[in-house]
């Protein structure tokens, strides 16, 4: 077994009104591709931004490489890229090139290097052609493309991200999820929160399922857990509720 | 939409668009501290220098004419006082008040002047990225003691991005409040309230989420410079601007026209 | 969190420039004449952010108009506009942010002292605004406030109490 990048060790998070995350426990491998699902409210979000050290734990700790993730904020966030759920206030700049340099300039990488690394990952996402746009005049699933290079120009190690689909048309989802297929299996390892796994379950690794009171209470294969995803709150993909297995194009 | 407004910037390829910024705030600056105390005819040199620049862009009189009418008007009121209150020997009496030839010429420089000004200003704005403006203030405020560029450059970036946002947020407040009947209301307080608490609101979280991205993706001040696009003409630019103001200095010299008397 | 929230007064300064910008924009019809909000934004920087970061988000907001931006009212930008006749009202949002924060941060927040602050800052505001004027278009003083105070007063009312309004609503989001 190789080791894991990430532990996550008895982590929680209490609000004040008594919701939160509670005691999770979990180690994340290199190339994996892992469903965080759960119904809405179950934390799924507070979680992933304890990731990269966003909010910090009430107890527990996460650790990366193993350091805590608050060790070396800088570090932690350049391994750890996040994506998310809304793609409008993530992206900062007022051009599409701008906006995927952002994190490069933050980094205070040399601007040859910057324009060099920023051309290939906007080839790679194809976004090329709109590089001069302004993000705002682009379409959903652009601008979810856009958030995504932007993370992606980082090199990052792990990539995360939070409720892609919210928002996107069918044609956008589909291109999104082949996107994130493509990152897997060239080895970038994924965690992906949502509450519709329809569209990826079958290329994920890997699901965490979260209840409504922020724990985590299934870790497997999505295969073993297929048919028993409505006890969570999570609607079961339309194959299985009819009772098939996965459709031959999914897989 | 959006975009149409906010940014009077048009994509294209004239000589002026791909001079480099740096180059291009000069010349304004250069030429509009001039203009302040331009003569006649160093305003007619000037505008027949401007002139060929509008028409490349595209920017024609007639154009200007409709873009800047209230401008225009305003002016054309900032004229007419002068026409009136500045003592001289009167041409024209209208009921007691008098036009004064000094009055109308003192009036239509003034006009003049400023509308040269504004032009310049929009040839500007319209060859120049928002982007690149940002870099442009960065790269001249860095020298400037106690002002932080970077930060100043990265709220211009926030801004613009901001801007789009607000607008289409406004937009379907504005929708979501006739909905529901909303524009019914009278009372111009409670106006304002519909129509701009739930924007600034929404636009206050999406603000929230922005630092939490920015933060996500390293945000720091010290970041790397900003890189400028040039076509190699600045300095030819830079030289012309700067005989052409020269030029303009010497003609509104009164003492320059004593040579022809 | 504490980078976040050293990143937080920024990200909500450059906000109001924003909003400052779009305020050129909005147009709420009362009376004959329209009014805009931008100066009510202007205000309302001033109260919620305070005198730095007010000042610093209305420096900002000048420099992007002078820079050539058409952010200022009915779209337009420049030099000619900042140094023109009606550049004073412009100017004179420099001290009325800074009055109106300052007042603000010493006296308190409440409705009343909200209404106070805003009144300082507009009268800072005017102060520039209307000597500009009358210079500009050389008028005497009666003249100066029959065209640039009286005609706006009723409508400045109107914005400093639909101000008064989201500064309280608006400060709790801020704070948490």
């Amino acid at each position: 077994m190789p080791r894991p990048i990430m532990e996550i060790d008895h982590l929680t998070h209490a609000f004040f009104n008594g919701t939160g995350i509670h005691d999770i426990c979990a180690r994340i491998f290199p190339g994996e591709f892992i469903l965080l699902a759960g119904p809405n409210g179950s934390g799924k979000t507070t979680l992933i931004r304890h990731l990269n050290a966003l909010v910090r734990p009430t107890s527990g700790e996460i650790r990366l490489h193993g350091r805590s993730v608050t060790a070396d904020l800088v570090v932690t966030r350049k391994t750890i890229g996040m994506v998310f759920q809304d793609a409008d206030t993530q992206i900062v700049a007022d051009t599409v090139a701008d906006e995927v340099a952002f994190g490069l300039e933050n980094l205070n990488t040399p601007r040859v290097r910057i324009l060099e690394k920023v051309n290939q990952t906007l080839a790679y996402m194809n976004l090329i052609h709109l590089k001069d746009r302004n993000p705002s005049t682009l379409s959903g699933g652009e601008k979810r493309r856009l958030a995504i290079a932007g993370i992606l120009v980082m090199d990052p190690e792990i990539i995360v991200l939070d409720e892609p689909f919210a928002n996107l048309d069918h044609p956008a989802s589909r291109d999104l999820v082949e996107i994130i297929r493509r990152l897997n299996r060239e080895g970038q390892t994924i965690i992906m929160a949502t509450h519709e796994v329809e569209e990826v379950i079958t290329y994920a690794s890997r699901m965490l399922i979260m209840d409504g009171q922020g724990r985590l209470v299934k870790d497997g294969p999505p295969n073993n857990l297929l048919g028993n995803l409505e006890r969570f709150g999570i609607r079961e993909p339309c194959f299985s509720r009819m009772g098939y297995s996965a459709p031959p194009w999914q897989t | 939409m959006a975009d149409l407004t906010l940014f009077s910037f048009q994509a294209g390829t004239t000589i002026l668009h791909h001079l480099d910024v740096r180059a291009k705030t000069v010349l304004v600056c250069m030429l509009s501290m001039v203009l302040f105390t331009a003569g006649f005819s160093a305003c007619l040199i000037c505008f027949l220098v401007v002139y060929p620049l509008m028409c490349a862009i595209g920017m024609t009189m007639y154009r200007l004419i409709i873009r800047l009418k209230g401008f225009i008007l305003l002016l054309a009121i900032m004229a007419a006082t002068r026409a009136v209150t500045v003592p001289g020997e009167p041409i024209l009496s209208v009921s007691g008040i008098e036009i004064t030839r000094q009055g109308l010429a003192q009036g239509s420089l003034v006009g003049g002047r400023f509308f040269l000004v504004m032009v310049i200003g929009m040839l500007f704005a319209a060859t120049t990225r928002p982007a690149a403006l940002k870099s442009a203030a960065q790269w001249f405020l860095a020298p400037v003691p106690f002002v932080p560029e970077m930060r100043v450059a990265i709220m211009i970036s926030l801004c613009l991005k901001f801007f789009p946002l607000i607008l289409s947020r406004a937009g379907q407040t504005a929708d979501a409040v006739n909905a529901r009947c909303g524009s019914f209301k009278k009372n111009p307080v409670r106006r304002i309230r519909f129509l701009t608490l739930p924007l600034l609101k929404k636009t206050i979280i999406s603000a929230d989420h922005l630092c939490l991205a920015m933060d996500a993706r390293c945000y720091t001040e010290r970041r790397t410079d900003p890189a400028f696009e040039s076509n190699g003409r600045e300095r030819l630019f830079l030289g012309a601007g700067i005989g052409l103001c020269i030029a303009m200095v010497i003609l509104s010299q009164e003492s320059f026209w004593m040579i022809f008397w | 969190m504490t980078q976040t929230d050293s990143l937080r007064p920024m990200v909500h300064a450059a906000l109001f420039v924003a909003l400052i910008c779009v305020g050129a924009f909005i147009a709420i019809p009362i009376g004959p004449v329209p009014i805009v909000l931008q100066n009510m934004f202007v205000l309302l920087a001033g109260l919620i952010l305070g005198p730095a970061w007010g000042t610093a988000c209305v420096a900002v907001y000048l420099l992007i108009g002078l820079a050539g931006l058409p952010v200022f009212a009915g779209g337009t930008s420049g030099i000619g506009k900042i140094f023109g006749p009606t550049g004073g009202y412009l100017l004179g949002y420099l001290p009325a942010v800074l009055v109106t924060g300052a007042i603000s941060r010493f006296l308190g927040q409440t409705p009343f002292r909200d209404i106070l602050a805003m009144i300082g800052g507009s009268i800072m505001l005017y102060g520039v605004g209307v000597p500009w004027l009358k210079l500009a278009f050389s008028l005497s003083w009666g003249q100066a406030l029959a065209l640039g105070l009286v005609p706006f007063l009723l409508g400045d009312a109107v914005k400093i109490a639909g101000a008064v309004v989201m500064a309280r609503k608006i400060r709790p989001l801020l704070k948490e």
